[in-house]
């Protein structure tokens, strides 16, 4: 008999997220070993079609549509309450969602109201013998754990961002629209009145290249440096935790242990020794470049191209070459 | 005020991690073991917050082994008036009945506040917050990182996402995550660490919060199936020189091999 598997969509800047659509590649994945229906729930407020459009591009079964005022923004107490109340009803064997911010929260408290077991932050995600399997970054990513949900009923996980590609979109549209009544929430829970987007450039954990710099910056003006060339790569600009310490950038471009976790194609390590909190957040990169002036720094031993030097004078070269690259010189 | 922390022992992130021969756990011989760091933000966040309220206290709690009696040691000496420890039932580490058993002696306590770290460097599942909320029947936020009492009992918090912030509006008693960046936490000083060394620290049994052995093994709702070090990279390629031929070399490797730009 085939196995209902709920997926949980997020938004971002009214657009579905992209962790979103790679949870339900993680689906598909799964749905390979077994029998799976595979939907997606979709809440939030004035929905028109065009919201979830691509949702009805996945080659998935069904999409949930439900359509109130408490899904304006992301409310963890209506959203569970949601998802509990439509769990009464159509007994699904799986959840999944991303383990963005929104998913750390919503999944631990639905399996605690679920009284159901999680598989949290997983990379990899797989059912074997009537068994739910992960496996999982543990020691801040320095050790993968492999768990099984030993527990009845709804099983749930959420599943890292940028692990999973995005699925292919098909163009023939066989997924079905329900819509769901919610009656809204009348709880005590954390209610959002602002919301900030105060990141200036791109996020670093979605960008395809990101050159990041380290106390070898020396300032938060010489950043520039690093901005130049991220600009001419169509890149992002990362930070280790000493430059974030130093005022030079924000937390929310710091990569590793306490800051972000990111998997670009490339990354350019400039003047960051590679301390292990550091290399935990970026060492899944495709492609390592790391220029520092001491060979024997750590991320010199991991990188793929190991540029000894002075970042002050290698830098405005490697920038200069793409520029020329660009220009068509 | 009545405000709880909630914290844990766990391995100094600088530290060498390695895997048993059973595959099964780390070697924690010989590992230093330190407070969670997320757990230090909670910790300064429930002081700070304790000292601007006349009349409040502060407690801090810890399911642990006995060793793990320095972290409440070191957050006694940071400021937190007192400290229970409960004794760690052993099996399976997880979320779940973690959280549960934390619950059940939070249950018994009036609290209008309990603090978390945004998660911990062991497990790093980020849930016992979330759980041990739900299990009180109490809302939620996590990744906290400016935090303000606006009333007699609410609050006005922002909550760190991937793009920005949310400014939070909740009210009390509610469960909080904190980020970095909420606070810099104190380091405890010498002579409050030797005072707080004196302190009686009360254990809590599994068996006293009234759980049966049964009801802990229905708890444990996931099985760890083995650990493994994540691949090592292929060893890579050390370019040394004059810059100019240095950087050429760099440039035609990531065009032509990497293909990456
Ligand atoms: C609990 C905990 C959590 C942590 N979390 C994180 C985290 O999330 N992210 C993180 O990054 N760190 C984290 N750290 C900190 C980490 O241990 C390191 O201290 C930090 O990563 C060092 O940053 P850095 O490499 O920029 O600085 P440094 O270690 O000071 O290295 C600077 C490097 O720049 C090189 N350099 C200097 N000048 C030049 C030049 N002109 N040209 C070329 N190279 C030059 C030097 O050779 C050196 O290798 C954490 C630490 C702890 C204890």
């Amino acid at each position: 008999m085939s196995q209902r598997l709920w997926t949980i969509v997020f938004t971002k800047d009214d657009k579905i997220s992209r962790e979103s659509l790679e949870v339900i590649s993680a689906a598909k994945q799964m749905g390979k070993d077994i029998d799976l229906t595979i939907e997606a729930i979709f809440a939030g407020h004035k929905i028109s079609v065009e919201d979830y459009r691509e949702l009805l591009h996945q080659g998935i079964d069904r999409v949930y549509i439900i359509d109130h005022k408490d899904f304006r923004d992301f409310n963890l107490g209506a959203m569970k309450e949601l998802i509990s109340e439509m769990a009464e009803k159509y007994s699904p064997s799986i959840i999944l969602m991303p383990a963005n911010v929104y998913g750390k929260e919503l999944a631990p408290s639905l399996s605690g109201m679920l009284k159901t077991g999680l598989l949290a932050d997983c990379i990899e995600i797989r059912h074997r013998d009537g068994f739910l399997e992960c496996t999982r970054p543990i020691y801040a990513g320095r050790i993968l754990s492999k768990v099984k949900l030993d527990c009845d009923g709804v099983k749930i996980a959420s599943i890292r961002p940028h692990v999973y590609p995005v699925p292919e979109t098909v163009d023939e549209v066989t997924t079905e629209v329900e819509i769901v009544q919610y009656n809204g929430f009348s709880g005590a829970g954390a209610v959002i009145r602002e919301i900030q987007e105060t990141l200036g450039g791109m996020d670093i954990s979605e960008a395809n290249i990101i050159v990041s710099g380290g106390k070898g910056m020396k300032s938060a003006e010489n950043f520039a440096l690093l901005e130049d060339l991220a600009r001419l790569l169509g890149g992002a600009v990362g930070a280790s935790r000493s430059a974030v310490d130093e005022g030079w950038r924000p937390h929310h471009d710091q990569v590793g242990q306490t800051g972000k976790v990111v998997m670009p194609d490339l990354y350019i390590a400039c003047g960051i020794s590679g301390a292990v909190q550091h290399l935990v957040g970026m060492n899944r990169s495709k492609c390592i470049v790391a220029i520092n002036k001491d060979p024997d720094a750590p991320i010199m031993k991991i990188a793929d191209y190991a540029i000894v030097g002075d970042l002050f004078e290698m830098i405005p070269i490697l920038t200069e070459k793409f520029r020329k690259c660009r220009t068509g010189g | 005020m009545n405000i709880c922390v909630l914290t844990k022992q766990v391995p100094d992130t600088d530290s060498s991690i390695r895997i048993n021969d059973l595959s099964d756990d780390i070697v924690l011989d010989g590992l230093k073991m330190i407070m969670n760091p997320y757990d230090e933000y909670a910790v300064e966040e429930a002081v700070k917050t304790c000292q601007s309220i006349p009349g409040s206290k502060s407690t801090v709690m810890t399911l642990g082994e006995g060793s793990s009696k320095s972290i409440l040691i070191t957050s006694l000496a940071m400021g937190m008036d007192e400290a229970v420890r409960i004794e760690d039932p052993g099996g399976e580490e997880d979320c779940y009945k973690t959280a549960i058993i934390l619950s059940r002696v939070l249950g018994e306590m009036d609290f209008d506040l309990i603090f978390v770290g945004k998660s911990a460097f062991d497990d790093n599942a980020s849930s016992v917050g979330a759980l041990v909320a739900e299990f009180l029947g109490v809302p939620y936020v996590s990744n906290v990182v400016k935090f303000e009492i606006t009333g007699d009992d609410s609050l006005k918090i922002h909550r760190e996402k991937e793009s920005g912030a949310d400014v939070v509006c909740v009210s009390l008693p509610c469960v909080i995550s904190c980020e970095k960046g909420l606070n810099r936490p104190r380091y405890p000083k010498l002579m409050k660490l030797m005072k707080a060394n004196k302190k009686n620290i009360p254990v809590r049994s599994i068996d006293s919060l009234g759980f049966t052995d049964v009801e802990i093994n229905g708890f444990e709702k996931t099985k760890t199936l083995g650990l493994i070090t994540p691949p090592c990279r292929p060893p890579g390629k050390m370019l040394e020189g004059e810059p100019e031929e240095v950087i050429s070399e760099l440039f035609r490797e990531l065009r032509e091999v990497v293909k990456v730009v």
